[in-house]
């Protein structure tokens, strides 16, 4: 299955309103607020970006391009942190 | 929100999510005095956890400014315990590398395995077992890390063959407690460690698996540090009690056996006493049964009292101990350590050989005195 994925060796925590991520190479952990943890639940099997905003629309009754705005700058963080990875 | 009020208040923040706990949340929010309180208290006692646990289900119902701060404290409690369970993953792998076999004690295994929610059970340094003969070289590979030892060795040898842990400092500040058994002397003498080297229950950290204590040498491990390692219990530990006790998967008859033969029977009864009653939980199982009905011998009440109530008193520890040393050789070991610590640990304690020895004779008469009149 291809899709954005939790990279190995991320530790993480849920927290009050979010959830707490600590990549393998990350000096300060991540904080996510609750619609990032959302997300974050989502990434534990492989999931395409566009499935990932419209289940997550679909949760909050929203708009899904409007989740997807909101979605693909944090997945870029996630990225960039090393704390996601695309599985081809 | 009086002293009393805001001690019951906290206990009812360690009972939460058990089932039937007795002291219970206010059903409205707190005015922002006693929530100062609270949350100060919390974050002091290690239940940042079950605060926001509580919050997250309204059972403690908040301002939006009070949740808000609860969310923070718990993110940074969440943080930290993040942060050492890396520090945690890199231990298990130098000493992987290095041949030594190591079970997680406490905090992150109590998390994982032990608590429905990690993010409920926080922890604020890393325990880890080793085999008394690995000890030394254990000690190595972290020193060569960069850790430093707190206090040196009582005399050399004294950790392996004595000892109940060591403590080292990680350099960003973390501490390491490094484990030969579960408790000080002389309930400690008294393990047989043996038996904590049985087959180790995994959990994942990462993408690693870490082993921890199997379900009922875990449960007793929680009772010795309730019971043993402060006067009066703390919270978090007795939650811990009462928490592998009702929810965990431990076997009674199993727990019981190893008490016995650990002499741990009256440790166990205590802790599991003190659980019930300070948090009140109203479940009856097993062992809450067991302990309410179980009357310590003098021998054991004596043992109790030097670690409850004597505290730090070595010469009365030492004399405690003695029958738990098998053999005159390590008896005699034993007393040649405790009478006469080598100059790097006296100097570390800021203490002089003649005030250690002066110190000795007086808690034993004192011993002695009380016997008389027990």
């Amino acid at each position: 299955m291809s899709g954005w994925v939790r990279a190995p060796g991320v530790l993480w925590r849920t927290a009050l309103d979010g959830a707490v991520l600590l990549p393998p190479d990350a000096d300060e952990p991540l904080v996510l607020n609750a619609p990032g943890a959302a997300l974050w639940a989502l990434l534990a099997e492989p999931i395409e970006f566009d499935a990932a905003a419209a289940a997550l629309a679909e949760e909050a009754q929203v708009d899904t391009e409007r989740v997807a705005d909101d979605i693909a700058p944090l997945l870029r963080e996630l990225d960039a942190a090393g704390a996601v990875t695309y599985q081809p | 929100m009086s002293g009393r009020t805001g001690a019951a208040l906290l206990r009812a923040v360690a009972a939460y999510g058990l089932s039937a706990a007795g002291p219970s949340l206010p059903p409205r929010p707190l005015d922002d005095g006693a929530w100062d309180r609270l949350l100060a208290a919390v974050r002091v006692h290690r239940l940042d956890g079950l605060l926001a646990a509580a919050v997250s289900a309204d059972a403690l119902p908040t301002t939006p400014q009070q949740r808000e701060e609860a969310a923070r404290a718990h993110t940074a409690a969440m943080a930290t315990c993040l942060a050492l369970e890396r520090l945690l993953c890199d231990i298990d792998e130098e000493f992987d590398a290095a041949h030594i076999p190591l079970r997680v004690l406490k905090g992150s295994a109590f998390a994982h395995l032990d608590y429905g929610d990690p993010a409920v059970r926080c922890f604020r340094d890393v325990d880890v077992l080793v085999p008394a003969q690995h000890l030394e070289q254990a000690v190595g590979v972290l020193v060569a890390a960069g850790c430093k030892r707190q206090v040196p060795e009582l005399r050399p040898g004294f950790d392996r063959r004595f000892g109940k842990s060591l403590t080292l400092t990680v350099p960003d500040g973390f501490e390491i407690d490094l484990h030969r058994t579960l408790a000080l002397e002389p309930f400690g003498l008294a393990i047989d460690t043996d038996d904590l080297w049985d087959a180790g229950e995994p959990f994942r950290v990462g993408d690693r698996t870490l082993l921890a204590l199997p379900a009922e040498q875990r449960l007793l491990h929680a009772c010795y540090h309730a019971a043993l390692d402060n006067n009066p219990p703390q919270l978090l530990p007795l939650r811990d009690v009462a928490q592998l006790a009702l929810e965990g998967v431990a076997d009674p008859g199993r727990v019981l056996v190893l008490a016995d033969r650990w002499a741990g029977a009256a440790v166990l009864a205590r802790a599991v006493r003190e659980a019930w009653d300070t948090l009140g939980v109203a479940d009856a199982v097993h062992l809450s049964e067991w302990a309410k009905r179980y009357r310590p011998t003098r021998q054991e009440s004596r043992m109790l009292l030097v670690h409850t109530v004597l505290g730090r008193r070595h010469a009365e520890k030492a004399v405690a101990a003695l029958s738990f040393i098998p053999g005159v050789d390590a008896k005699a070991a034993y007393l040649h350590a405790m009478l006469l610590p080598q100059r790097a640990f006296l100097r570390q304690r800021g203490v002089g050989y003649s005030n250690w020895l002066r110190q000795g004779v007086r808690s034993l008469l004192s011993a002695r005195h009380r016997g008389r009149h027990a």
